[in-house]
């Protein structure tokens, strides 16, 4: 995920995703551009629709301008002049209708669903870079920062805690309080001028709940519950519950703008009780709307075999989904982890019949327990794999053996492997991008060079620049080739720490292994500024400092750039002043056993984002390291 | 006699520290607070409340070219065990899987095992007046568990199994790895039931010695004139042996029918 926090993350992982296909190495065993993301269920969240632009399985978020379902399925749905092409999302009006149908069942018809939807502005980026500026700037009244910490977690957090301070309320969700929740007491802060009203709703840990998370291999696995959750602690959905009948009660009452976006939602999350409502949640009756049902009686032709379906069963694969209401399915994606053979990510199947590690009655991966996509491209024209060693999948004379075969047809039918490409071919050329069809090199936004030694353009052209006048704020300052900041700085992680830290700084084992803040600089710039190994430091750069332990390493060498030599330092991200023994306590606050030193490394970074996806850029910086008497 | 082995291949080994907490949790040793002095290292050394840990070192091979190495550290369950000859009490013994555990009720505290142990091993527990040390999860190893630390380790740099397979391993593993690596363990002190397949030349190791003996010092007076002077001293010798035979093993007795019951559950 370190290729994605540039300003050229996009084109970082299409460069590699170019090298891997000019390799030959898509769909084949041991190939592809496989991620380490930064969470577990990473790919879980972005298959459900946490991000701003896009719904669960992927569907656009409607903007403003598509009126009706009709314009957002015409806009959405791709067409091929390759006959031979599947071109999959021609099916994209089979998956809008379903999810729409999981949203609000039959409460309503579809295009009214649709209309329910929210829209965004067209054109208007609302990731999280844009939110935290619009909340600086007065334009967000509440917040819920639901297991996030944004004053850690947030590029430029000393901008993201100011913005906090002009909220009317936030409701903080998490395991413990953090950075986020006491941001108005936290340094630098008067909480006699802070409005912001705070509301801690502790939640359950993912051990206090049952559900499922799926990891990069798209490898969905139910996790079962080892201990009930602390005190007044809920799972997530449960909370969710409470809030949704009590929101609903309010429109009930009061009315308000889009009221039936609310009212007219199902909640059938478990056995109702005589009002209506639901007596407990029952979160495999998520898991099961998720799959997707039949809403209805339905005869449906598959490879010309009629099958009868009765209103209520689960759809088997998204195959069978239909674009006419009589099908549910909250993420199309998912249907078969949840059909007539119950929940296929509680299987604990160890047998491995592929014999490449395939093990595919472990749990289960989407689409259709596919273990590997795009393993059409694992087989040539004939069928023959590629890799006859380990072959993906493999035709015995009638069918595909090995892997679910991704839309391949039978061999020598012609048809192209890369079925989610309206040409069912890959890209190399890949039009549709800010920053254009290739990739190409820009340096960081902050940096050390003046010049771009391979053409003219210094930093990508089309990044969003909030440091410009009339874009961001006072806060979003840029410090480059500034003799002041003379370093390049990166930021990661250290295995005992988990994200920001809400988690493991609480955990005295880990602590004990990992108690502070550090900044990791070359031995050439510990002789130069007489830092000794072990003793705290100040690495500030334009927009904040923060105090760190000095580990002097070997491990990290000077770059020879044009002549010129340039230092790189390194911090972690996961501290922050709430576990600190320098804090002040209140009566009811609670210690940590073992205390942890520092803030957040976010206090330092840029508010600058990728050209497409505007993931922040905090993997290369500027920063000055100095003794803290020279402060 | 059947003997377990651990085998430790530092070429597998990321630095995650699994087999640290493991150890912590399983024996519920507590944490203490610490400060970053400059290394990922930490706590600094072994400690009563530390049996095992990864020692991270910065070191250059022959080339110049730089290697962070990462080592765990711990027990290394001699056959031939210094802490054991010097031991008063009978509080370190050999169990019959030939590992080195210690019964804690029984240690006295005199600290002979601090100073006798050529890996510096067992650490003394000021305010308990006694010592601590890895006895590779006995209480796991005896119902047919790894220990705590081989659970945990997500790489496989940690296994577990009996002394002939271990060694065979180590040294098919170590040949695979070619250029200096080597197994350290077997060769000394009549064997030691933790093995290393050390990636680089064994001398680079920090805190590995290369010759580790049995002082010379306890091998005379153990092995020597220990055992005459117990022949002179036998009327004592009588008093304790009837004493034990009377009041017996106490809490030894206790623990093993708790473990009986766990064992059976």
């Amino acid at each position: 995920m370190g290729w994605t926090q540039h300003t050229v993350g996009t084109q970082n992982i299409r460069a590699m995703s170019i090298i891997q296909l000019l390799l030959g190495n898509m769909g084949i065993a041991g190939g592809g551009i496989n991620a380490l993301r930064g969470e577990s269920n990473v790919q879980g969240s972005t298959d459900h629709g946490l991000l701003f632009h896009i719904l669960p399985g992927y569907l656009k978020v409607p903007p403003a301008s598509l009126s009706t379902l009709k314009l957002y399925n015409e806009k959405y749905t791709p067409t091929t002049k390759e006959a031979s092409s599947l071109n999959w999302w021609k099916n994209y009006p089979k998956y809008s209708a379903s999810l729409l149908r999981a949203f609000y069942g039959m409460n309503t018809n579809l295009e009214e669903a649709y209309s329910y939807l929210p829209k965004i502005d067209d054109g208007v980026n609302y990731s999280w870079l844009a939110l935290f500026d619009q909340m600086y700037k007065g334009k967000i009244q509440g917040f819920f920062a639901w297991g996030m910490n944004p004053a850690v977690s947030g590029a430029n957090a000393g901008k993201v805690r100011q913005s906090l301070a002009r909220l009317d309320w936030m409701v903080n969700v998490n395991l413990f309080d953090n950075e986020t929740g006491s941001f108005w007491r936290g340094p630098g802060m008067d909480p006699e001028k802070i409005k912001t009203e705070v509301f801690m709703l502790p939640c359950a840990a993912s051990l206090e709940k049952e559900g499922s998370i799926t990891n990069s291999s798209r490898l969905m696995q139910w996790r079962f519950k080892a201990v009930s959750p602390p005190g007044k602690a809920k799972p997530d959905g449960e909370i969710m519950t409470d809030l949704f009948y009590r929101i609903n009660d309010r429109y009930e009452k009061q009315g308000g703008p889009l009221k039936e976006a609310i009212t007219k939602m199902t909640w059938n999350y478990g056995p109702k009780g005589a009002d209506g409502r639901i007596r407990y949640l029952d979160i495999h009756a998520v898991a099961k709307e998720i799959n997707g049902s039949f809403l209805e009686d339905k005869t449906i032709e598959d490879k010309g075999v009629k099958k009868e379906f009765k209103k209520g069963d689960p759809v088997p694969s998204f195959a069978f989904l239909q674009d006419d209401g009589s099908t549910s399915s909250g993420n199309w994606l998912y249907c078969n982890s949840y059909a007539d053979k119950g929940n296929m990510a509680a299987r604990r199947g160890t047998k491995d019949a592929s014999g490449i590690g395939l093990y595919s009655e472990w749990a289960w991966s989407w689409p259709v327990n596919r273990r590997i996509i795009y393993n059409g491209a694992s087989v040539d024209p004939t069928g023959r794999p590629w890799d006859v060693k380990h072959p993906v999948i493999l035709w015995d004379g009638a069918k595909w053996t090995g892997d679910v075969p991704d839309g391949v047809g039978d061999p020598g039918s012609g048809r192209p492997p890369f079925i989610m490409k309206p040409e069912g071919v890959a890209s190399i050329f890949g039009p549709g991008l800010t920053d254009g069809p290739f990739p190409e090199h820009y340096e960081p936004l902050e940096g050390p060079l003046e010049k771009n030694l391979l053409s003219h353009q210094l930093t990508n052209p089309v990044i969003k620049r909030w440091d410009k006048a009339g874009v961001g704020t006072e806060m979003d300052k840029v410090a480059s080739c500034d003799s002041r900041f003379p370093f390049v700085c990166t930021t990661y992680r250290v295995s005992e720490h988990w994200q920001t830290g809400v988690l493991t700084r609480w955990q005295p084992w880990l602590v004990e292994m990992q108690p502070a803040m550090f900044v990791e600089i070359g031995s050439e710039i510990a002789r130069e500024k007489g830092i000794k190994n072990g003793e705290t430091v100040v690495v500030k750069s334009v927009r904040g400092e923060l105090d760190a332990v000095a580990i002097v390493t070997s491990r990290f060498k000077p770059f020879k750039i044009d002549g010129k030599t340039v230092h790189q330092v390194g911090i972690p991200w996961h501290y922050g002043w709430v576990t600190t023994a320098t804090r002040k306590y209140a009566a009811n606050d609670k210690k940590p056993e073992l205390f942890t030193s520092g803030d957040a490394a976010n206090l330092l970074t840029p508010t600058i984002g990728d050209a497409n996806t505007m993931i922040p850029e905090s993997k290369a910086f500027m920063v000055n390291v100095v003794r803290k008497e020279v402060r | 006699m059947f003997e377990i082995t651990k085998l430790i291949d530092v070429s597998k080994c990321t630095g995650c520290r699994g087999c640290q907490v493991a150890c912590k949790q399983w024996n519920q040793l507590p944490a203490k607070q610490t400060l970053n002095r400059g290394t990922y290292q930490n706590p600094p050394d072994l400690e009563p409340n530390t049996w095992t840990m990864v020692m991270f070192q910065e070191a250059s091979d022959e080339t110049g070219a730089l290697k962070w190495l990462f080592r765990k550290t711990g027990c290394m369950h001699c056959t031939d065990a210094s802490c054991v000859k010097v031991c008063p009490s009978g509080a370190l013994y050999y169990t019959n899987l030939g590992t080195v555990a210690l019964n804690r009720e029984r240690c006295v505290g005199c600290k002979e095992c601090v100073s006798a142990c050529p890996f510096e091993i067992p650490k003394y527990d000021g305010a308990a007046d006694k010592v601590a040390k890895c006895d590779l999860c006995l209480s796991r190893i005896e119902r047919d568990m790894t220990p705590a630390c081989v659970k945990a380790c997500p790489t496989g740099a940690l296994q577990f199994g009996d002394k002939e397979t271990m060694l065979q391993t180590a040294y098919r593993r170590a040949q695979e790895l070619g250029g200096n690596a080597s197994v350290y363990g077997d060769k000394f002190v009549k064997g030691t039931h933790v093995l290393y397949v050390l990636q680089e030349k064994s001398a680079i190791y920090a805190g590995l010695p290369l010759k580790p003996t049995v002082p010379l010092a306890i091998i005379v007076w153990k092995d020597l004139l220990k055992p005459l002077s117990l022949i002179a001293g036998g009327s004592m010798l009588a008093g304790t042996f009837l004493h034990y035979i009377l009041r017996g093993p106490k809490t030894s007795d206790e623990d093993s029918d708790t473990n009986k019951r766990e064992g059976g559950a």
